[in-house]
């Protein structure tokens, strides 16, 4: 029968779909976070909105933590996206395949023509990595890099 | 010594009933040993008891085929040629009728709805794996685990800084 033809099309579509724990069409949209803090050891403070991931930051040498800005980036696969740090330097973030439950990731910190910085990672669906060194001002600068899916 | 025969006639009539249980061997007793004597003397009864075990040797030989020819090709239920033919199992009309097959493909993807409702989640872990890393300057990763992030820390030597800074303990 050939009208029978397209709803056994659409259950096959929808089955693999539905099957695949990696769907195309939900996951393709990557969401990333980063969050430029100010680390230094003038004073005692650690800003309130560092609160998620203050025990993880509790662990560096510092005693100041302050957060300079966060950039909220809703992007695709395969997509680069740049974030402009304090101090002249470029972050390039390229999201580049999702494996699991896993985002792989190219991270690059330029300062100029200088390339501070290149990895590779595999970041957690929902997870966090920590990206300190570059000084800055008193102290230096870490990057709270989240990503999710 | 033989009897008359109007004797002999007499007595092989009394005794044809038992001459045929004889030449079955299903004859015991004083019954038997008068069949016999009377075997020994009337050559009519031995004729007779000789067309008896021929017969019954040709029927048990016939039955004896039959069994072997006819039951060792049967590899079916003998009572299956009894009943009625049974209706084919693939019936192409049943593709006409739409029904059955939406709702085997609804309950279908329901199903793996539902499996997919019921997977197990996974802790999301917090253990970012390094795979690749180069950097102009010093750098040390600080592998994660489950309470703790993964930290790379670039000891920055730069133009920028006047200072190494010493970087995480």
């Amino acid at each position: 029968m050939n009208w029978l033809l397209p709803i056994r099309s659409f259950v096959i579509l929808a089955t693999i779909l539905i099957a695949n724990p990696i769907s195309p069409w939900a996951q393709s949209t990557v969401s990333l976070t980063v969050q430029v803090i100010q680390a230094s050891r003038v004073g005692n403070t650690i800003d309130p909105s560092l609160e998620k991931i203050r025990a993880q930051l509790k662990s560096l040498n510092y005693s100041s933590y302050r957060l300079v800005a966060t950039h909220p980036l809703s992007t695709t696969i395969g997509t680069k996206q740049a974030v402009a740090l304090p101090g002249g330097r470029m972050l390039d973030l390229y999201p580049y395949g999702l494996s699991g439950e896993t985002i792989e990731l190219l991270v690059t910190i330029t300062d100029g023509s200088r390339r501070v910085l290149d990895t590779t990672f595999r970041l957690p669906n929902r997870g966090t990595i920590l990206v300190g060194g570059p000084a800055h001002a008193d102290g230096v600068l870490i990057l709270a890099i989240s990503g999710s899916f | 010594m033989t009897q008359p025969q109007s004797m002999s006639d007499a007595l092989c009539e009394a005794l044809a009933p038992q001459l045929s249980a004889y030449a079955d061997n299903e004859l015991w007793g004083s019954d038997r040993e008068q069949v016999i004597r009377h075997l020994a003397e009337c050559d009519v009864c031995r004729r007779t008891l000789a067309r008896y075990r021929t017969m019954g040797e040709t029927l048990r030989e016939a039955m004896n085929t039959v069994t072997a020819r006819d039951l060792s090709g049967i590899t079916w239920p003998p009572h299956r040629a009894l009943t009625s033919p049974r209706r084919a199992i693939y019936n192409p009309t049943r593709w006409r009728d739409p029904w059955p097959v939406l709702a085997g493909a609804v309950a279908l993807i329901m199903l793996l709805i539902g499996l997919q409702i019921l997977r197990p989640v996974t802790r999301p872990s917090n253990i970012a794996e390094i795979e690749q890393l180069d950097a102009a300057d010093p750098v040390m990763v600080i592998p994660g685990d489950e309470e703790r992030m993964t930290i790379i820390w670039v000891f920055d030597t730069g133009d920028r800084s006047e200072s190494v800074d010493s970087g995480p303990t």
